[in-house]
């Protein structure tokens, strides 16, 4: 599985999927950002 | 299987983000009590109105108990009695509901007082009442014809 | 370039396929009108004739779009799916499909045939103790059993490419449309023996009550799990068929898989969390099925890494040399 030629080719896959890490971890953060915001208005309320 | 480095940080991240969460959501059910109506008592539905204190609904003072008043709710199509509550702000009160026929939502309009009142089942909630103002019941339980007319209403007043 | 040569789904599967498309959009026409008649009726404006209420029509919506809809079109899709990625079905394969759309069609026929004359306006979750007439109720049944009929067929079907094809990776999209099958399976389990040990007994007076609380668990073991028998079908276009349009490729084939695997695993005990305002069932178990319903979150964090890797590797420039967009395959 690990075998040094797949190490290497990971890694340079690495730098051709940047705009999907940003992508998800804005996706991320929204989902963070929302859940904040409702959990805000659930404990402010009786 | 193989896994792209990016997207073991994304899992690590969101499965992180999830279990925070539950953790949050957790404390607050296990610790601090923020739980919801889950009283598991059980009612014989055809005899509400004998059996106390669905008998006399209404808003009643008790003694010797962690809350102040207990707000008794016998609801059917389409109304609930009482239609009005008026309860002084600040007091520590539970709700104490069931149904004499359908399925019938108890839901406090703008409070985390939510409730399904099913046949058979009593409905507990326990909360301190602590904005002053008018709220809205309302029946979010799809319930017959006259369904989008059922309503009653707390009022919440000051000291006078 | 004929449309016969572009689909290459075998003409006799194809019609199978189309016949649940056209109830499918025929119900999408009805279940649309009948929302904008609500709308309507809402207004206060408007007044249906024939002593027409606001609660039928919107259990016409409800049942038309949340079950009708739905199930046809599903399995109209997978069956084509099916077909054109294992290979044509069998005479007998298709014919329990065609018996199975047939069933799906009366039953169709008989819920919404009750719901016109006023005697299931229960809307399409039908809680008891509102209740339905029974031809409604086994009108139900036979779209259930419908589809585990045109469900059948495709299991037949992959379970034939395995044995011609032993020691081999099966088509995805066979293998994503079978998962969906036999997740559809288990959770119309749930909803099966509600309607047949309690609701139609129960509207043909041979026993007098049931329990709300019964009914409404099983209702929901298959409602959760309903929901991700429509969304996988979405997510089966999007990992197999995507990457075909824009000429691109899968980000990982083992993955989708995986995800499909998790989806049917972790769509089983999630019900509860339709039932947290109910008072019959504790705290804890309430808590746990939390815990259970964030876990299906899981396979779509994955599936959103893949949607966004496969579109990435297809525009980077190196891909886009190698292989310039062509719409038609």
């Amino acid at each position: 599985m690990a075998s040094e030629k797949r190490k290497h080719k990971t890694e340079d896959e690495g730098d051709q999927l940047k705009g999907t890490l940003y992508s998800v971890f804005g996706l991320g953060i929204f989902i963070i950002a929302t859940w904040l915001v409702v959990f805000s208005i659930f404990a402010g309320r009786f | 299987m193989h896994l792209h480095r990016y997207e073991k940080w994304w899992l690590t991240f969101g499965t992180g983000a999830l279990v925070v969460f539950l953790v949050v959501i957790g404390i607050g059910a296990f610790h601090q009590g923020d739980q919801p109506p889950s009283s598991v008592k059980t009612i014989n539905y055809e005899q509400v109105d004998k059996i106390a204190p669905f008998n006399e609904p209404g808003l009643k003072k008790v003694a010797g108990k962690e809350w102040e008043y207990e707000l008794v709710v016998v609801a059917s199509a389409f109304y609930y009695a009482p239609v009005e509550a008026e309860i002084l702000v600040g007091s520590r009160v539970k709700i104490i509901a069931t149904t004499k026929d359908v399925v019938h939502g108890f839901e406090v309009a703008g409070t985390n007082i939510n409730m399904m009142l099913e046949p058979g089942y009593i409905s507990e909630y326990v909360t301190t009442l602590n904005k002053t103002g008018e709220f809205l019941v309302l029946c979010n339980e799809y319930c017959g014809t006259g369904h989008h007319t059922m309503k009653s209403m707390i009022k919440l007043v000051g000291d006078e | 370039m004929n449309t016969q040569s572009i689909l290459r789904v075998n003409h006799k599967d194809a019609r199978v396929a189309m016949a649940h498309m056209y109830v499918a959009f025929l119900a999408l026409a009805v279940g649309g009108l009948m929302g904008l008649l609500q709308v309507f009726v809402r207004s206060g404006r408007f007044e249906l004739p024939a002593n027409i209420g606001y609660y039928q029509v919107l259990t016409v919506h409800g049942v038309m779009l949340g079950l009708v809809l739905t199930t046809f079109f599903i399995m109209g899709f997978q069956y084509a799916v099916v077909s054109r990625t294992a290979g044509a079905f069998s005479a007998k394969q298709r014919m329990a499909a065609w018996i199975g759309f047939w069933l799906m069609t009366l039953g169709t026929t008989m819920a919404a045939t009750m719901i016109l004359l006023n005697e299931a306006t229960v809307l399409y979750t039908f809680y008891a103790p509102l209740q339905a007439h029974w031809i409604f109720y086994l009108g139900l049944t036979f779209v259930v059993v419908g589809s585990w009929l045109v469900g059948f067929a495709q299991v037949a079907r992959y379970v034939q490419w395995r044995k011609a094809n032993k020691g081999q990776t099966s088509p995805l999209l066979t293998f994503m449309a079978v998962v969906n099958s036999v997740m559809w399976f288990v959770a119309t389990l749930g909803v099966a023996s509600e309607v047949l040990l309690q609701l139609l007994p129960w509207s043909l007076g041979l026993i007098a009550r049931v329990d709300v609380l019964i009914t409404r668990t099983l209702f929901w073991y298959f409602g959760h799990a309903l929901v991700y028998f429509w969304l996988l079908p979405a997510y089966m276009a999007w990992y197999a068929i995507v990457p075909k349009i824009i000429g691109g490729k899968i980000f990982s084939d083992s993955l989708a898989r995986l995800s499909f695997i998790l989806f049917l695993l972790f769509s089983i005990p999630v019900g509860f969390h339709h039932q947290l305002t109910e008072p019959g069932i504790s705290a804890f178990w309430k808590f746990l099925q939390v815990v259970l319903t964030f876990m299906v979150i899981i396979p779509s964090l994955m599936t959103a890494f893949s949607m966004f890797a496969m579109f990435e590797t297809r525009a980077r420039p190196g891909a886009w040399r190698k292989r310039p967009v062509r719409l038609v395959p």
